[in-house]
């Protein structure tokens, strides 16, 4: 038994108190309150495909695209963007471009580079669609700056008409070619419909004069930040006023030709397979005010990705690509919900950036990472949907449990109230 | 910004009054050696509490309305609790009293 008038609790045993509340008890609230609102990991997850589900949506069910078939914003002026696009595609490497090829006009390599969704460069006043000289305005770089320069600021839209550069990503995998057998089915795998996306960077001597381009070759890195947007047509696709709980993004670098042997990333002999650290982040955009989710979301993978033999498209083998998946924490998928104004997903858009790292301290340089570059990869975007009352009333019932144990402290830190002396009196 | 700061408050009175009691009871006796414990012990749970836990994202989406009415709650309380202790720590040189 203790003696009589000996102190227990001191203010040495009160502040051990404090520390173990904010900087163990707290966090664990935390996490546990986070988790509980999140759907966690598991083989069992219900992902949808949201890549297929546009597809279907605009094709009907399990058909393919047909040959010819532009993306809803072709070459319309008042288009408001395609469904998948670069919001920055990397470091701007214009004056490299133009100091290799000092014979080419300004604005030829203008839209090279994107920034905030607006190819940054200079408007040409002597352009105009009528009077192009390309044969095809829907491959014409300058169609971007036109358009950049009428709706500058403007950045949910309007400046993505044009495929190359600006485009990220459409449903048009692929083009006819009897030749090589690349014809007009859908691309899927593994039950996600993979869309066709353009690097981040583009030849020069596909769309300027051949004679000004004395190197049309990619400048060999685009920096290691990156991020694209998925618009209004893309976010309907996620469920009405249901909140997300995981986004999965599978990227892959598409070989140049299909069925080609990828001899050169040969599983075990391969010198470029490299590990990578991936934070993601996300930002929901709701009337041209964009709000960025709190976490950075981190991935570490490998950039080596093994796909099974499919006919028309792949042999089986290593291609350069991963997984990047985004499990929300229980705030971020609330406060996505509520930016969306309810989960209004058809009036938001996504901008989802990703930040590469090498593991082994390197810097990343050229390292592959699916898309920087000047060719094709394939990419497909998939979510988990989590019950939306769920979440909330997780959330407030642990955040209002946290606050008010928070205020308890506070009111027991003062000398006017010492709620242990007052339930231990009389017992010890 | 906000966040960093909140954090940074906590995680210094943390500090200051882990680094307090320990020199009350012996240790630490130069003012060089409470500096540096107490500078590690802040980086420490500095570095816990944003790197490990979710709690910087809390407060974030608290603080950016994400949350609603009771991620407001939530700042509200936890300010109130850094509040009472740095005026504790002021006029006591301990956290509760």
């Amino acid at each position: 038994m203790a003696k009589k008038g000996k102190r227990y609790f001191t203010p040495l045993t009160f502040n051990l108190v404090a520390v173990i509340w904010i900087i163990g008890f707290l966090p664990l609230a935390v996490a546990f309150v986070s988790n509980v609102g999140s759907g966690g990991g598991g083989d069992d997850l219900n992902w949808e495909n949201t890549t297929k589900e546009y597809t279907d949506l605009r094709y009907g069910e399990g058909n393919s695209p047909i040959y010819g078939d532009q993306p809803l914003c072709g070459v319309q002026f008042n288009c408001t963007g395609v469904e998948l696009a670069w919001d920055s595609n990397g470091v701007d490497r214009t004056p490299i471009y133009e100091y290799n090829n000092p014979d080419l006009d300004g604005f030829d390599v203008d839209c090279l580079y994107i920034k905030n969704g607006l190819c940054e460069g200079s408007f040409d006043p002597d352009y105009n669609e009528a009077n192009s000289n390309y044969a095809n305005p829907f491959y014409d770089v300058r169609d971007c700056d036109t358009t950049a320069f009428f709706f500058q600021g403007q950045y949910i839209s309007y400046n993505q008409e044009v495929q190359y550069n600006c485009e990220f990503a459409d449903p048009n995998w692929s083009y006819t070619d009897p030749t090589t057998g690349y014809t007009d089915f859908r691309m899927s795998y593994d039950g996600s419909t993979f869309w066709r996306g353009q690097d981040t960077h583009f030849a020069l001597d596909q769309y300027a004069t051949s004679a000004n381009v004395s190197d049309g070759t990619y400048v060999g890195d685009s920096g290691d930040k990156f991020s694209f947007r998925l618009n209004e047509l893309m976010m309907n696709t996620l469920p009405h006023r249901e909140m997300v709980d995981q986004f999965r993004f599978t990227i892959f670098d598409y070989p140049d030709a299909p069925l080609a042997n990828p001899a050169s990333h040969n599983c075990d002999t391969y010198s470029g397979w490299e590990d990578l650290e991936i934070s993601t982040q996300l930002t929901i955009e709701v009337e041209g005010e964009r709000t960025k989710l709190s976490t950075k979301y981190i991935t570490e993978t490998d950039n080596k990705f093994y796909i099974e033999a499919q006919p028309l498209y792949f042999t089986s083998g290593c291609y350069i690509g991963y997984e990047v998946i985004v499990d929300l924490n229980g705030f971020d998928t609330r406060e996505m919900y509520n930016v969306a104004n309810g989960g209004k997903w058809n009036e938001s858009t996504m901008i989802v950036e990703m930040e590469f790292e090498r593991t082994d301290g390197a810097p990343l340089g050229s390292t592959n990472i699916g898309f920087n570059g000047m060719d094709d990869f394939a990419i497909a975007i998939d979510y988990v949907q989590i019950d939306a009352q769920q979440v909330e009333f997780t959330t407030n019932v642990g955040l209002i449990g946290m606050g008010g144990a928070n205020i308890v402290l506070a009111m027991a830190s003062t000398p006017y109230w010492d709620p242990f002396k007052n339930f231990f009196k009389g017992r010890i | 910004m906000m966040i960093n700061i909140l954090v940074l408050l906590i995680t210094t009175l943390i500090s200051m009054s882990i680094v307090g009691k320990a020199w009350e009871a012996g240790a630490f006796g130069g003012g060089l050696g409470r500096a540096f414990a107490g500078g590690s012990v802040g980086v420490v749970s500095n570095k816990f509490l944003v790197q490990y836990t979710q709690f910087e994202s809390l407060l974030n989406a608290s603080f950016t309305g994400g949350l609603g009415f009771v991620g407001y709650f939530f700042i509200l309380a936890t300010s109130i609790l850094i509040l009472v202790w740095i005026s504790n720590f002021i006029e006591y040189r301990t956290l509760i009293v």
